[in-house]
């Protein structure tokens, strides 16, 4: 190889390393978060520093970048899964159960979201559950079942074999809850079966 | 050997870059794209009622399908604006974003305490007239001096169950966002 295109070859490598690699810790930091700025509370990850002024630039990023509009953590506190309880990613062919207590805040409500942030189509028009409407044991305890398989209670019906998440939105959360949201008891979210 | 050196040093440089650029500069890019979206669906200072949330495409990021959305995009370099609108008996909020998406101001049901909000975003960077105040604001208005001129109104109202969808949709189409005209 002559001189010249190894320098060719060293420029090329440098650039494609160096951009690439910034480009994608850049890209993980600000979709997944980092520890120093995401809080994750089992399968559940929040960002709880949007929308403040003094929101550092991975927030930042990750709001503008996602184009969410968003709201302070007083207004609503959003935590997304992608991951069930074992740690393993969620998955359309799958039936979970998010399971857990009542949450401390004024409303809650969990969604389904396909991999690209869209509904899931289903003849039941049924996209999330809250906690006004859903079926509750006495206790205040709840089930929602996600399944491309009919089930009792509280469906969600979905479909296709991608990946999917949840949001869990919880608005005006009690301070217990927004003040602890690292160790604040919040639904599991259990792999059923799958087909 | 130092050549090595080199070109790693250089390319740990060069990572840093465009890991500083992607994270303070694209999104920008990102969210203005976005914003835009709201440009082609509504004329400026103007109150929509975004249809029920449901699957296919959305103006809204990850929407929520628990709660009725309205919008209005809003231009106050001229005149401020009054936001009117009912709120309903279960959860209700308006929010004021700017231009580039940020949250600039909230207010919720629980907050205002009155039936009807009646809020004022006026331009904030406008100076106080001499022994006078910025607008005549009628008593139980909110005003607002907002940062920026150009932004997004967004109100959300919470659907409890099923039944109640009509009544908060209707409520929601109700509100109007228009030019407060000078007194």
């Amino acid at each position: 190889m002559s001189s010249n295109s190894r320098i060719v070859l060293q420029i090329l490598v440098f650039l494609s390393g160096g951009i690439g690699l910034g480009y994608c810790s850049a890209d993980y930091a600000m979709t997944r978060g980092l520890r120093s700025v995401a809080v994750s509370n089992g399968s559940w990850t929040t960002w709880p520093y949007v929308a403040r002024d003094s929101a550092d630039p991975y927030t930042r990023a990750h709001f503008a970048g996602t184009g969410k509009l968003a709201v302070t953590s007083y207004e609503a506190i959003t935590f997304r899964a992608e991951i069930d309880s074992d740690g393993r990613s969620l998955d359309l062919d799958c039936t979970y159960d998010v399971a857990g207590s009542a949450l401390a805040s004024r409303w809650w409500s969990v969604t389904v979201y396909d991999e690209d942030g869209g509904l899931i189509a289903n003849p039941a028009d049924r996209y999330s559950f809250n906690s006004t409407e859903m079926s509750r044991m006495p206790d205040g305890s709840f089930t929602v079942r996600i399944s491309p398989v009919a089930q009792p209670g509280n469906w969600i019906p979905v479909s296709g074999s991608n990946a999917f998440y949840l949001l869990l939105r919880l608005y005006n959360a009690a301070p217990s809850l927004s003040n602890n949201l690292g160790g604040a008891a919040l639904p599991s979210v259990t792999r059923r079966a799958c087909s | 050997m130092r050549r090595w050196v080199f070109w790693s040093v250089a390319t740990v440089l060069l990572a840093t870059v465009a890991h500083l650029s992607a994270v303070l500069f694209a999104p920008m890019v990102d969210i203005g794209r976005r914003m835009a979206a709201f440009e082609t669906a509504a004329p400026v200072n103007t109150l929509r009622k975004m249809p029920p949330v449901g699957p296919g495409p959305s103006i809204l990021v990850e929407p929520s399908p628990d709660i009725s959305y309205g919008f209005c995009r809003f231009d106050i370099s001229a005149l401020p604006l009054k936001v009117s609108a009912p709120i309903p008996d279960s959860y209700w909020s308006v929010s004021v974003y700017s231009d580039t998406g940020e949250n600039l101001y909230t207010i919720n049901d629980a907050q205002t305490g009155v039936r009807r909000l009646e809020l004022i975003i006026a331009d904030g960077s406008k100076p106080v007239p001499e022994g006078g105040a910025i607008l005549d604001v009628p008593e139980d208005s909110i005003l607002y001096p907002s940062p920026v001129r150009y932004g997004l109104v967004v109100l959300r109202g919470f659907i409890p169950d099923r039944s109640q969808r009509r009544i908060i949709d209707s409520t929601i189409a109700s509100a109007t966002c228009a030019p407060l005209a000078p007194a």
